[in-house]
């Protein structure tokens, strides 16, 4: 099975899902089948006991194409957004977004803005300042995340 | 009050509005399959998820056009930023034990340390991005390790390809 370009439908993902859980319940139960067949088993034939084979068979031929199937989904549902990152004008970006928070900085740590106010209100834009954009942040989060 | 943008967000804490959508897309994503899988499955595709996502961010930046410095210094904030948000993938759906979970974890999972040699590797390729040819090529080796000579011309076709070249040819 192929992931689409556009990512697998959500009862596509929901049966992948259930294989992948299914198969990786009956890898782990292997194991132990074939420990307990070796309990019951006389030591002639338990010694021919080997479901190595088997689990194997489980992990690579059903675990491993099935995750690798819902990560393609993952990024097929990045799509969008890493095409827009490629057709992006990344000459035309002036101020990265390190650029703008140094000029904040060094804007807040500037004398003028310490010498315009006086001592007390200068104590008080310090403290209020992040604490506002703090909140504005955390209010932003909300929407955006 | 209105509900702000991404791009706005993106304009108060320096990320940009692409990785924003980028991470809340793969967030949902890996939500719903959370919901899905067991947990163990659901932590194996959560680092498959990680040891891949950094060379699929470089493939996308290495299919622009062209780069320049600021771009290449937002796109390096932008990786730094992502993996604060990658980080949290493998707790997605806990609830309240997340937090505690997450604080545990980082910088001794196995996961996190993936992320954050994956992080560092991208940072260091981004840095050639933002440098000059000449001194993208003088520091190549050092910020590339494995890179190799088609890796040279990808980072240099993004400076503006002939131009570059030409400095390549001349260096070598």
């Amino acid at each position: 099975m192929q992931c689409p370009r556009n990512g697998l439908k959500v009862d596509q993902v929901r049966r992948v899902a259930l294989t992948l859980n299914t198969a990786d319940y009956c890898a782990r139960m292997t194991s132990r089948l074939a420990d307990y067949a070796i309990t019951i088993l006389d030591d002639e034939l338990a010694e021919s006991v080997d479901l190595e084979n088997e689990e194997n068979q489980f992990y690579d031929q059903v675990l491993a194409p099935c995750v690798s199937l819902l990560l393609e989904h993952v990024f097929a549902r990045c799509h969008r957004p890493f095409s827009k990152l490629k057709r992006k004008n990344w000459m035309a970006v002036k101020v990265s977004g390190r650029m703008r928070l140094d000029r904040v900085v060094c804007q807040l740590r500037s004398p003028t803005l310490a010498q315009r106010k006086s001592a007390a209100v200068f104590c008080v834009f310090c403290c209020r300042s992040p604490a506002e954009h703090l909140i504005t942040f955390l209010a932003l989060n909300s929407h955006c995340w | 009050m209105e509900g702000p943008s991404r791009v706005t967000l993106g304009a108060c804490v320096g990320i940009d509005a692409t990785a924003l959508c980028c991470t809340s897309h793969s967030q949902t994503t890996m939500e719903g399959l959370h919901d899905l899988l067991s947990q163990p499955l659901f932590d194996a595709l959560c680092d498959r998820f990680g040891a891949s996502f950094y060379s699929k961010y470089l493939e996308q930046v290495f299919a622009c056009s062209r780069v320049g410095k600021a771009g290449a210094m937002q796109l390096q904030l932008d990786a730094v930023m992502l993996q604060a948000v990658l980080l949290k993938l493998p707790f997605v759906g806990r609830g309240t034990e997340s937090k505690k979970l997450l604080r545990n974890s980082i910088g001794s999972s196995a996961f996190s340390r993936l992320l954050r040699s994956a992080v560092a590797k991208t940072q260091r390729i981004l840095q050639l991005v933002g440098m000059d040819a000449a001194d993208a090529i003088k520091h190549f080796k050092t910020c590339w390790e494995d890179g190799r000579v088609e890796d040279m011309m990808k980072i240099l076709m993004l400076k503006g390809g002939c131009a570059a070249l030409a400095v390549l040819l001349l260096v070598w």
